[in-house]
Order: structure tokens, then C-alpha cells, then sequence
């Protein structure tokens, strides 16, 4: 299998034989992007590579239920994006911080990260988006960074495309003002 | 949209953060060695008696079914009063004997003047 091509990889997913080796593709082909969704939204490393692992360890547990009614991608993402949901609500039971308090902790989590290089810009940037609820930073990442389109949002989200572009507009709204504050 | 035009001026979409040099070729070997066997799925080509018989007892149980209904909405047969079996006919008495033929061929003219006619000629 040299380059990836869907149709032949979910062929070769209802074959016990090659079930493995069609999913080290899906690996493969998605790990990368899937990895920087979720290092957005949780900033460490470490945290999202345990998320990245559990995901691709659940789509595996789960393979025989993917039918190929959606792309292997949304199917992904939104194991993902639940895996990255379930830490954050986790993270938030364990500390219950204030909003100032959050911000503080997104700050020193970049600053000493040995695996951030932004500048001061960014760094702003990270905070503001942090500053958002966390459905609203996943549509705005996927949106802003990924370009994807409304649709393909809402089937990995599961909300509809005007209640996705109303979120986008708003969080677009709150970055700009937090920018305009911050720098 | 003006303002995401700004944002983009001021932060761009360049991607901050780095990773290990090799990072994503390792994590799918890594990955690959972490994943569980899976159990290869029950086939079950053989059916089971009731699978084989179960289209012959729902079509049996509907023919019941038919015949309840049938029986219940046009009633039971009658059993015929004038119809009797060959030793019930044997064993009748002479007089019951006319009698008999009497109640069954009640409206049957032919039958009554044959009878008198016979019993005249006694």
C-alpha cells in the first residue's frame, strides 16, 4: 500500500488478514493532523499523546462499526475531539480555577514548554483562544487553522451549520477583542 | 469578515508548537505494538434447528390462525338431522323408519305418494 486511498483501506478493514495493516495506514495518514487539533487544545506534548493514543485505540476497538457512511476523517476527529472533551472536563474537576487564574495557567504552560517556539503574538494569540469555551475553541481551530467546511464541522461536532457559523463569528468576536487588550 | 482579516494580520496561522524529530513515524510503530489482537469475529455459517424450522411453524401457526378465524366469524359446521349412519339405519325400528324418511323428504311430493302408495298396497 503506497499511498493512501480510502476506498481500498475500508476494503481491506472487513478483511481479518489485512485489518491491521490497513488500519497502520489510517495511522499513518491521520496521526499528524490529528495530533495538532488536539495539541491546541490541550498545549502539552505529553497530554496529546496519550489523547492521540486513546483515540486511535478506541477507532480500533470500534473498527468493525465504521461502515464508511462518513469519511474515515470525521469519524476520527470525532473520537478525538470527545477523547480531548473528556480530559479537559477531568482537568476542570481536579482544579477549580478562576478565569484569571485559567489564563495564568495557559501562560505558564507555554512558557515552559521546551516544544513552544512562539513569540510574544502568539503566545497572546494561544491565551485568547484559550479563553473560550471549549466547543467554540474546537470550532474555531478547525475552522481557522484546518479550513474545514461548516458541514464536515457539523457532522464531527453534531450541531448544525448555522449554530457552527453563529460560534465562529462569536469567537472570532472575542479573539479580536482579547488581541486589541493584550498587544 | 473584518475582523478574522485582522486576526490574521496580527497572529497568522503559523503552528507554534514542535515536536520530537521522528515523532509521527515512531508513534504508529508504537502505537501498532500497543493495539490489542482482535478476536476474529463468531462465523456462524450452520444454522440452528429453529432457524430451519421456524418458517414451517410461523406458516403452520398461520393456517391455524385462518382456520380460527374462519371457524369463528362463520360458526361450526351442523351436523345434518337427516343424515344417519348405515348401523344407525339398521338398527331403527320400522315405524321410526318411516317416520323418518317422512321428516326428511317432508316437502318431497314424489317421495309421500311412493309412501302411501307402498303402504296400499300393503
Amino acid at each position: 500500500m503506497s499511498k493512501y486511498n480510502e476506498k481500498e483501506i475500508i476494503c481491506l478493514l472487513q478483511d481479518a488478514n489485512r485489518q491491521r495493516e490497513a488500519f497502520e495506514a489510517i495511522v499513518k495518514e491521520y496521526s499528524e493532523q490529528l495530533y495538532w487539533q488536539i495539541r491546541r487544545l490541550v498545549l502539552s506534548h505529553d497530554d496529546a499523546n496519550d489523547i492521540l493514543q486513546n483515540t486511535f485505540i478506541k477507532a480500533w476497538s470500534n473498527i468493525e462499526y465504521f461502515r464508511g457512511d462518513a469519511k474515515m476523517s470525521t469519524w476520527l476527529y470525532r473520537i478525538a475531539l470527545n477523547e480531548c472533551l473528556t480530559y479537559v472536563n477531568k482537568q476542570q474537576a481536579n482544579n477549580t480555577l478562576s478565569i484569571d487564574d485559567a489564563d495564568m495557567e495557559v501562560v505558564n504552560q507555554l512558557e515552559s514548554d521546551l516544544y513552544f517556539d512562539g513569540d510574544e503574538t502568539q503566545k497572546v494569540f494561544l491565551r485568547a483562544i484559550h479563553s473560550l469555551p471549549e466547543k467554540q475553541q474546537m470550532v474555531f481551530n478547525l475552522k481557522y487553522f484546518k479550513e474545514m467546511k461548516y458541514e464536515e464541522i457539523s457532522e464531527i461536532l453534531g450541531t448544525s451549520v448555522g449554530a457552527l457559523k453563529a460560534s465562529y463569528h462569536h469567537a472570532v468576536k472575542k479573539i479580536e477583542t482579547f488581541l486589541e487588550k493584550h498587544l | 469578515m473584518g475582523k478574522e482579516d485582522n486576526i490574521l494580520r496580527k497572529a497568522g496561522t503559523s503552528n507554534p508548537f514542535r515536536v520530537l524529530e521522528h515523532y509521527f513515524d515512531n508513534f504508529t510503530e508504537e502505537l501498532m505494538g500497543k493495539l490489542p489482537e482482535k478476536e476474529p469475529l463468531p462465523f456462524s455459517t450452520e444454522p440452528t434447528l429453529w432457524e430451519r424450522v421456524k418458517p414451517w411453524v410461523y406458516m403452520a401457526a398461520m393456517f391455524c390462525g385462518i382456520m380460527l378465524s374462519v371457524r369463528i366469524f362463520v360458526g361450526e359446521p351442523q351436523k345434518d338431522e337427516f343424515t344417519i349412519s348405515q348401523a344407525e339405519a339398521e338398527m331403527l325400528p320400522e315405524e321410526e323408519w318411516e317416520n323418518f324418511i317422512r321428516r326428511a323428504f317432508d316437502d318431497n311430493y314424489e317421495t309421500y305418494q311412493f309412501l302411501t302408495e307402498a303402504n296400499n298396497n300393503h
